[in-house]
């Protein structure tokens, strides 16, 4: 459990390299990737949902919490598709290599590392022009 | 109700502190100390709204949170704050609470990720620094009620010092600096708790006053008969209490005990160190290592055919500092500090490197119940990660050590006395009970602010 994984994101083709006991989530944003998200990493909103298309075991067994809400996303979403295999990005701790479908776009932010470097006015600017609220800035 | 009528007063004094006299339950004669201080609903309230709302407090360790984002959420007297490592490793406290209909952000501990405080509600969004930096249908809001100051989130004075986060959540405070003192801060500065680490953190419920639990570590007065194993075979004054030096910072509630003279008339330096240790070793689970445990053992078995009793002790603490300066964590030179009490409610135990450290906290608003929370720490290598300790919550008092069990069952017991209707008042003794009458008298000048 000591060495990277490497993990592909379909139909973006985006591959990156995930450290031990950490979610593909948290990896995505460590490359610069804001991975699709409402909820950020709480394990709720399900928007950062994959599709696995290969590696299922690599990435470990979900815990009950992932479970739940993965299993009303089954019933209500996926009811058609009974051998689809689901995860959570912000939960799933990949120990080998897969490739997973994703539906949205990661979109690219800069890592958290260089906004917090380059100061408070940069940061303000990477974020796109949805997430000023009206009646700021 | 007594805090609106304190508000009535304006009782602050040139050092910032008002006039005790105006507070319920103070205490007049410093040696007599109230008994409602340690039941009464109002006094209780009273510490809610003028002591924890404006003292430093120690709110974390610094392992709790590692990495960027990771929080820990710090829960007292009704009020809940967030401590959040922020992106350069500095580390800030919020008042856990979104701007937008109050509901708490963080519960327990855990990790912000993507850089992002997510309200569950509905669905604001902070940075970690506590900006607000979304609005779900802002178009919603009238805008002069979303600007910043209405948004973002409300902070807290933090200082990082010995591996610990203290919190103020008043932003008019003095300095945590002012508010230690240099005595005490150079007494801590010698114990190395920077670079100590976990080996073990526990909690537990015990049935009394914060303050109660708290005062049974501010005084070793009850070690004859709370702890006989310490003393064996030993009838009152043959145990001697004036072994140990009492100081206090009057102006600030902090005490300490420095260096201690052997306590027994019977028990020689060397038997009463060995009979020390070997209650303690199993007693507290800690206050000495496996290791420094058998070395002390090997080298009193040495006694007297091969050593002397005097070169015993000699021997034992130098071979500690040379086996830790081989295994790679080096300890401190031997610092003074045997003892300390940082107000209002830590207490630390410190020996050959190891510490034991106590937080009290009240349970809710119920005056009659406290967590007992205790970390024990050692040194950690210099290139040792920091890594996020586990808390072991115990089911009750009887799981505890068994040392920390006849404390914890005085603390109950004294309780249960308090509110007799002939005990109006605890009788103090300056001589061995100073830190706690000073702890008093501070505390009344909080609540008089």
């Amino acid at each position: 459990m000591t060495e990277t994984s490497t993990v592909t994101v379909e139909p973006w083709g985006i591959t990156f390299d995930v450290r031990p006991d950490e979610t593909l989530f948290d990896a995505a944003a460590r490359h610069g990737w804001q991975w699709p998200t409402n909820c950020y990493g709480q394990c709720r909103c399900t928007v950062c949902h994959v599709r696995v298309i290969d590696g299922a075991e690599a990435l470990g067994e979900p815990a009950d919490a992932e479970l739940a809400v993965l299993e009303t996303l089954r019933r209500t979403v996926y009811q058609k598709e009974p051998d689809v295999i689901l995860r959570l990005a912000c939960q799933t701790r990949p120990h080998g290599d897969a490739r997973v479908e994703q539906r949205r776009s990661p979109e690219p932010v800069r890592p958290a590392a260089a906004t917090a470097v380059t100061g408070h006015d940069d940061e303000a600017d990477s974020r796109s022009d949805s997430e000023v609220p009206h009646g700021q800035h | 109700m007594v805090s609106t009528e304190r508000s009535k007063f304006p009782s602050t004094t040139a050092s910032g502190f008002g006039d005790a006299r105006r507070t319920p339950f103070e205490v007049v004669d410093e040696l007599l100390v109230p008994a409602a201080r340690y039941y009464d609903a109002s006094f209780f309230e009273l510490e809610r709204d003028k002591l924890w709302s404006s003292v430093w407090q120690l709110a974390a360790r610094l392992e709790e949170i590692p990495q960027p984002g990771d929080f820990t959420e710090y829960e007292i007297a009704e009020r809940s704050y967030l401590i959040v490592r922020q992106h350069d490793g500095s580390v800030k406290a919020f008042e856990n609470a979104c701007r937008h209909r109050a509901t708490a952000l963080g519960t327990g501990s855990g990790s912000f990720h993507g850089g992002k405080i997510v309200c569950p509600f509905h669905g604001w969004r902070f940075e970690l620094d506590g900006e607000c930096s979304f609005v779900y249908a802002a178009r919603g809001f009238r805008p002069d009620t979303i600007s910043p100051e209405h948004t973002h989130l409300v902070e807290c004075q933090v200082a990082l010092r010995w591996g610990m986060v203290f919190v103020n959540p008043d932003p008019s405070a003095a300095s945590f600096d002012e508010f230690m003192g240099t005595d005490m801060s150079q007494l801590l500065d010698e114990i190395d708790l920077d670079t100590a680490r976990v080996e073990w953190w526990r909690s537990v419920r015990i049935e009394c006053n914060w303050k109660i639990a708290l005062e049974a570590f501010m005084e070793g007065y009850h070690i004859l008969t709370t702890h006989p194993e310490f003393a064996p075979g030993h009838v009152d004054d043959e145990y001697d209490p004036d072994s140990m030096p009492y100081v206090v910072d009057a102006e600030r509630g902090h005490g300490w005990i420095g260096e201690s003279t052997s306590p027994s008339e019977t028990m020689t330096v060397a038997e009463n160190l060995v009979v020390n240790n070997r209650v303690m070793f199993p007693g507290v689970d800690g206050w000495l290592t496996a290791s420094q445990n058998e070395t002390m053992e090997r080298l009193w078995a040495m006694v007297p055919d091969e050593l002397t009793e005097e070169q015993f002790v000699e021997q034992f603490y130098t071979q500690v500092y040379v086996d830790a300066a081989t295994a790679g964590v080096p300890l401190p030179p031997r610092p003074v500090l045997g003892h300390a009490y940082v107000f209002p409610n830590i207490a630390l135990i410190n020996h050959i490197g190891n510490t034991l450290l106590y937080r009290f906290l009240p349970v809710g608003m119920n005056p009659g119940a406290c967590t007992w929370e205790i970390w024990s720490l050692s040194p950690r290598r210099p290139d040792e990660p920091l890594v996020r300790p586990a808390l072991e919550v115990l089911a009750h008092q009887s799981e505890l050590p068994p040392v920390y069990r006849q404390d914890a069952s005085n603390m109950e017991l004294q309780q249960r006395g308090i509110r007799s209707r002939g005990f109006t008042h605890g009788v103090y003794a300056p001589r061995y009970e100073n830190m706690i009458t000073n702890m008093h008298q501070l505390l009344d000048r909080y609540l008089a602010r």
